[in-house]
């Protein structure tokens, strides 16, 4: 009879202990579940915070009604050649009194390397005719080796420059490639085109500028 | 026997995960996304055909159909099984420092952000969430 007491004694004490340890234990990996889901959340905050980042903003006073920059704005940078990124700056001016095709590429975008063989095409037309051409390669996501490939892939024999600080892309407002820029002999921006786009457009863009 | 709701959670996640992974392994299918550019700074093109955009010689998004590919595997067996989430829940935690890294190679060393990839981090972090949602409803 003792002996019985005492088990009973024990189990109405170790019954509710247990059942402490049991709601400790479901508090506790509640917890952690609230924490196992902390990587999502925060994720989920990273992308609407990214989402709601305007586009960054061309400076000031550049841009006419139509959306263009008035006048293509002036830059330095250094040339980079089917071998590799060269000391040698290129400083471009507006003013030159030549009519300009500027192309804005990155080496790893796709649009750019489909359009490799048109832009070889309007350069074989059109540098006869006084038009001068510079590419403008992006260094964001690629470096000098990787350009200095996509310009042999492409045969570009004419001026590019390495934009290092992807400077020039803002300067110019461009946030996808490529994009060309046409420019009169007066440095006005004729023309902006994005995207990958036909040879009779780029064509009659140039032809445009020409007649300016 | 009703299903485990950590279980489906993650097998969910995990097939959504795999298949934007799939879509992610055709850079030039992304990049024409009009959701590839969004501004300076979220731009999928030098994330998904850079030169970080391969380790090893393998695309990226190999390794991202491959660890999507096994958790939904993983988190499909533990709806019958929900033992087998102690081990989504180890996949998970090995996914999401294989996350850290890529974010930190986005923001610090690429200098921009792939808003498919994001959502594929995304869905990787829900798989390790629902495993372990899974793993306190078992007790």
């Amino acid at each position: 009879m003792a002996k019985r007491r005492q088990r009973r004694k024990e189990e109405g004490e170790t019954i509710p202990r247990t059942a402490k340890r049991r709601q400790r234990k479901r508090e506790g990996s509640r917890w952690v579940t609230v924490v196992a889901f902390i990587p999502a959340l925060v994720l989920v905050g990273l992308l609407a915070y990214l989402l709601s980042v305007p586009p960054a903003p061309l400076p000031s006073g550049t841009r006419t009604t139509e959306g263009l920059p008035a006048e293509a704005p002036d830059f330095k940078l250094r040339i980079i050649t089917p071998e590799g990124l060269t000391d040698k700056e290129f400083t471009f001016s507006s003013t030159s009194g030549s009519v300009v095709f500027l192309d804005f590429v990155f080496s790893w975008c796709p649009h750019c390397n489909n359009m490799g063989p048109t832009v070889k095409r309007l350069h074989e037309e059109y540098s006869g005719r006084g038009v001068v051409f510079v590419t403008v390669a992006g260094s964001s996501g690629s470096s000098p080796s990787a350009t200095a490939k996509f310009l042999r892939d492409h045969g570009v024999s004419w001026t590019a420059v390495y934009d290092e600080r992807m400077s020039v892309f803002q300067l110019y407002g461009v946030s996808g490639t490529p994009t060309y820029f046409v420019i009169d002999r007066d440095g006005r921006i004729v023309r902006e085109l994005i995207g990958e786009q036909p040879y009779e457009v780029l064509k009659a863009a140039i032809e445009e500028a020409l007649r300016a | 026997m009703p299903f485990n709701r950590g279980a489906v959670g993650a097998a969910a996640s995990a097939l959504a995960g795999l298949s934007v992974s799939v879509y992610l392994l055709f850079p030039e299918q992304v990049t024409s996304s009009p959701y590839c550019t969004i501004n300076r700074f979220l731009s999928c093109g030098p994330v998904v055909t850079g030169e970080y955009s391969k380790f090893l010689g393998v695309p990226v998004a190999a390794y991202g159909v491959m660890w999507f590919a096994a958790a939904s595997a993983l988190s499909l067996l533990s709806l019958r099984g929900p033992h087998l989430l102690r081990y989504l829940t180890w996949w998970g935690a090995v996914g999401m420092a294989g996350v850290a890294y890529l974010v930190y190679l986005e923001f610090f060393v690429i200098g921009s952000v792939c808003v498919f990839c994001t959502l594929a981090h995304l869905l990787g972090a829900l798989v390790l969430g629902f495993a372990v949602l899974g793993r306190s409803e078992i007790g």
